[in-house]
């Protein structure tokens, strides 16, 4: 492997991690707060890029299609916290599976009345339509640049508000000790469906701004949410440093995957998965 | 299902049983193609019915919720057709115990995996696995990828040259898929009296008791894994053989999802439950799909307000039916909490 | 008071204690919640271990019986360091543990409760064709720990209609049913009535004498009328162990833990 395309693909790997990580940090502090595994998640992936899709086959406007997604998702999420999550904090596991299955079973024929069946493409702006050249073969395209170093922006910020401000400190602490948090009189409900509403959000502008790079098709969720959680399974529930590092370790290895072993690169992530699981069965970054 | 437990229940199951079993002598009074039509759709019943039946062993006894069961249902399809030599006829008697062998192999693996997370994590890494098995038969040439593979010939038995079943005859194989679900309910039934059983529904019960009153928890789990992945893997077959083809979609994760939908639906524990439960739910995907095209939205709904309908949850029914050695009704008491380890 | 055993040549055969402690020490991060104990039960002589609460005493019967791992010493036991082994296997090896809190199967019945215990002295119950009620050899231990834990009379009731102190004896029940060579029971009184603690302490009382018996209990008069050794934790720190008269009335176990139960009770 040359250099220039072993840079490709690490850059290509980080760029897959950092989607991976917007929508693997939501499904782990969703589960890490509320203690609510969400298997519909990735409709919120899906749906995020097919409201895109929408807009920008009205519009022409990725800008703005991306946009409507985020308010759409954040909606959808908060609505559907109100509505179903929030009757689930004290069920069990169980029926927290059996109803975000049947949310996945909704939010996929919903999807099929909308728009069809079919798989569709949005262009990449002009703008950043270009490439920048490594190599006579190789190269950097400008979207895939702009959408890493956005993602890499919402991450940072995501870290700061997470570590530095009041409302990333009740998450953190709501991530230890639910009953702490309550007792610091903040408006758990509130909360919980503020939270619920933000994962929403950055899934659906993930599934937004890969639009151009993925197209849209029916089944986008669901293979997606698989690699999320195999993300959270890694990096622990409910750490958000895990979701990070461990997207990143499988969107490198996916990448690198599909280049050096193509027959088996669906079986890396898994093999990853395994490994980390007898080593540490509780995930890398797990709270004690 | 304690009714199912006495006298009565006996009784009441053995007419069904025998109703079920008169069906195919009924084909003189109606209609053919419609008494062809319900002889597959029992047949299918039957089919789902026993993977649903394995997927109460780990759910409803022994208190694992695994979201990849259809991995080895689908697992069981696959293989018959991988270990067939090709143009050939499968065999009862050799290529059905490989293909059963090959799942327990795969299950054995996977599950000393899986088993060493609980709880959430499980669910997660079931669902990961499953999935895993999902991609590998959609992408890989191996078997037809995401368009499926078809089985050459239905599976024989013969002994001496005389052939004694003939899976092609549907006659044939909805009495097959009836002896075998009456079986593997009956071999079950026995396990979980055995003191195997015993174990296994004292760690549904009360896990952290059970390890602490000297059984190694994870041995257990792994055999009652391996177990259920083989009367999946059996329903497999089953399902294979049924229609004579095998495509991804037998493995994947709505596969799974509908299969726990079903044990919960028709009472976890009981074994039979989820059998009714399986025919409960055939009649309402067939109301459904006719209805309207887009019944999964009608259906998604449905499950949604089914589980939020019961406060307790469906579950909590299901706990009711708990009764392990005694044959009276048992109150159910939610788990206790396993005492927290204190710094 | 120095006991011998009852067989053995005094001159040669120290006291073997049953089970013993060297240094057992178990830290989280900075904090030390059981540091460097040493630890000795012997055959005949209840032994209670005492201390405020966040002493670190539930840490060290988790410790003893294998639902934590230690950070550093050793835990002999049966002529073995036993220290790391996992619960299970600390069970099969005779250390028959009780719980604090009622840790049962709810909706089993008291002799399906022992039962389940009882074939855990099985070798392995890897048998999965035979009904477990053929196997009859178990029914006699069954009966035995129900009838010894005062439960003679309530074999055939379902465990979570029992009121607490029935569901506190059936606990000792079940470690009874495993045949221990040990019994390591957690405050066997929490949560009692006075009555209903009477009738456990006459049990315990009784149990002392035929098996080694190792008790965490807070409640004081139960202490003095069971255990013949105390031993007396403070911040994971043991600081005081001996006769119970004797510790007792040591000053300092006076004022750093005696004196402040009593007013706190």
């Amino acid at each position: 492997m040359s250099l220039s395309l072993f840079l490709v693909q690490v850059f290509n790997g980080l760029q897959y991690g950092l989607i991976l990580f917007l929508i693997a940090s939501g499904l782990t502090l969703i589960f890490g707060i509320m203690g609510i595994i969400n298997l519909a998640h990735g409709a919120f992936y899906m749906l995020g890029a097919y409201v895109a899709f929408g807009i920008a086959q009205s519009s022409g406007s990725l800008v703005l299609a991306v946009l409507g997604a985020v308010a759409t998702m954040a909606a959808l999420g908060f609505v559907i916290e109100r509505v179903l999550i929030g009757r689930l904090y004290n069920r069990n596991h169980l029926d927290q599976v059996l109803i975000t299955f049947g949310l996945i079973l909704v939010f996929d024929e919903a999807q099929r009345i909308i728009w069809g069946s079919d798989v569709h493409s949005v262009a990449i702006p002009p703008a950043l339509s270009s490439s920048f050249q490594v190599s006579d073969i190789m190269a950097f395209s400008y979207y895939r640049i702009f959408v890493t170093v956005v993602c890499a922006v919402l991450a940072v910020t995501m870290a700061l508000v997470i570590q530095k401000t009041k409302l990333g400190m009740w998450i953190r602490a709501g991530a230890s000790n639910r009953e702490m948090v309550s007792s610091l009189g903040v408006d758990i409900n509130m909360l919980f469906a503020l939270v619920f509403a933000a994962g929403a959000a950055l899934t659906g502008f993930a599934g937004a701004i890969s639009v151009p790079l993925t197209s849209v098709s029916p089944g986008m969720g669901d293979a997606i949410i698989i690699i999320s959680f195999v993300v959270v399974v890694i990096g622990g529930v409910g750490s958000i440093k895990g979701a990070f590092f461990g997207a990143l370790l499988i969107g490198l290895a996916d990448t690198f995957g599909r280049v050096l072993l193509p027959q088996f690169s669906s079986f890396l992530v898994y093999a990853i998965m395994a490994g980390v699981l007898l080593w540490r069965p509780q995930g890398l970054f797990a709270r004690a | 299902m304690t009714f199912f437990n006495n006298r009565w229940g006996y009784l009441i199951g053995a007419v069904i049983v025998a109703l079920v079993a008169a069906f195919p002598l009924l084909k003189g009074t109606m209609n053919a193609n419609l008494h062809e039509f319900f002889l597959q759709q029992i047949t299918y019943i039957m089919i789902f019915g026993l993977l649903c039946m394995s997927l109460d062993l780990l759910v409803g006894i022994v208190g694992l919720v695994s979201m990849g069961h259809a991995a080895f249902y689908g697992l069981g399809a696959y293989l018959l057709i991988l270990l067939t030599p090709q143009y050939s006829t499968p065999s009862i008697l050799t290529t059905i115990p490989l293909v059963l062998g090959g799942v327990a192999a795969i299950a054995l693996v996977i599950g000393a995996f899986a088993l060493r997370t609980s709880g959430l994590y499980f669910i997660m890494v079931t669902l990961a696995v499953g999935q895993m098995f999902y991609y590998f038969f959609n992408d890989s040439k191996l078997a037809g990828g995401s368009d499926g593979v078809y089985l050459f010939a239905k599976p024989t038995l013969e002994i001496g040259g005389r052939t004694l079943i003939n899976l092609e005859s549907k006659v044939q194989f909805f009495y097959v898929s009836l002896g075998v679900l009456l079986v593997s309910f009956a071999i079950l039934r026995l396990m979980l009296e055995s003191p195997f059983g015993k174990v296994i529904r004292g760690i549904g019960i009360n896990e952290y008791r059970t390890r602490g009153l000297g059984y190694d928890v994870y041995f257990y789990k792994l055999i009652a894994f391996v177990i259920a992945a083989v009367f999946a893997g059996l329903a497999g077959v089953l399902g294979a053989v049924q229609y004579g083809f095998v495509n991804p979609s037998m493995l994947g994760w709505h596969m799974s999802g509908i299969a726990l939908v079903t044990v919960i639906l028709g009472g976890m524990g009981s074994l039979i439950g989820p059998v009714l439960g399986a025919a409960f739910i055939e009649v309402i995907r067939y109301a459904l799909e006719h209805a309207t095209q887009h019944w999964l939205l009608l259906f998604g709904s449905l499950i949604i307000i089914m589980v939020l309908a019961f406060p307790r949850g469906l579950a909590g029914l299901g706990e009711q039916l708990a009764p392990l050695f005694r044959k009276s009704r048992a109150g159910a008491e939610a788990k206790p909490l396993p005492e927290k380890v204190d710094a | 008071m120095t006991s011998m055993t009852a067989h053995g040549d005094p001159a040669f055969t120290a006291r073997q204690p049953v089970l013993e402690t060297r240094g057992l020490t178990k830290s989280y991060g900075g904090l030390v919640a059981v540091n460097n104990v040493d630890l000795k039960v012997f055959d005949g002589e209840p032994h209670a271990i005492i201390g405020p609460n966040g002493a670190g005493k539930s840490s060290l019967i988790n410790l003893l019986t294998g639902h934590i791992p230690p950070t550093a010493g050793e835990i002999m036991f049966g002529g073995r360091n036993i220290a790391g082994l996992p619960a299970h296997k600390v069970a099969r090896l005779g250390i028959g543990r009780s719980y604090q809190r009622t840790n049962i199967y709810p909706s089993l019945t008291c002799y399906e409760n022992c039962w389940l215990a009882a074939q855990a002295r099985r070798h392995h119950s890897f048998s999965f064709i035979l009904p477990a009620r053929r196997h009859d050899d178990l029914h006699d231990i069954v009966e035995d720990a129900l009838v010894r834990a005062g439960l003679g009379s309530r074999i055939d009731a379902v465990a979570s209609k029992m009121s607490y102190g029935e569901q506190r004896q059936l606990e000792i029940a079940m470690v009874l049913a495993t045949g221990p060579q040990l019994l390591a029971l957690d405050e066997p009184l929490a949560g009692m009535g006075r009555e209903e603690a009477e009738k456990v302490i006459q049990l315990l009382v009784s149990l002392g004498k035929s098996y080694p018996l190792l008790l965490i209990e807070h409640d004081m008069d139960a202490v003095f009328s069971i255990a013949h050794t105390m031993t007396v934790m403070v911040n994971g720190v043991v600081i005081a162990t001996g006769p119970v008269a004797e510790v007792r009335s040591n000053p300092m176990v006076q004022e750093a833990y005696l004196g402040d139960l009593r007013e706190k009770y």
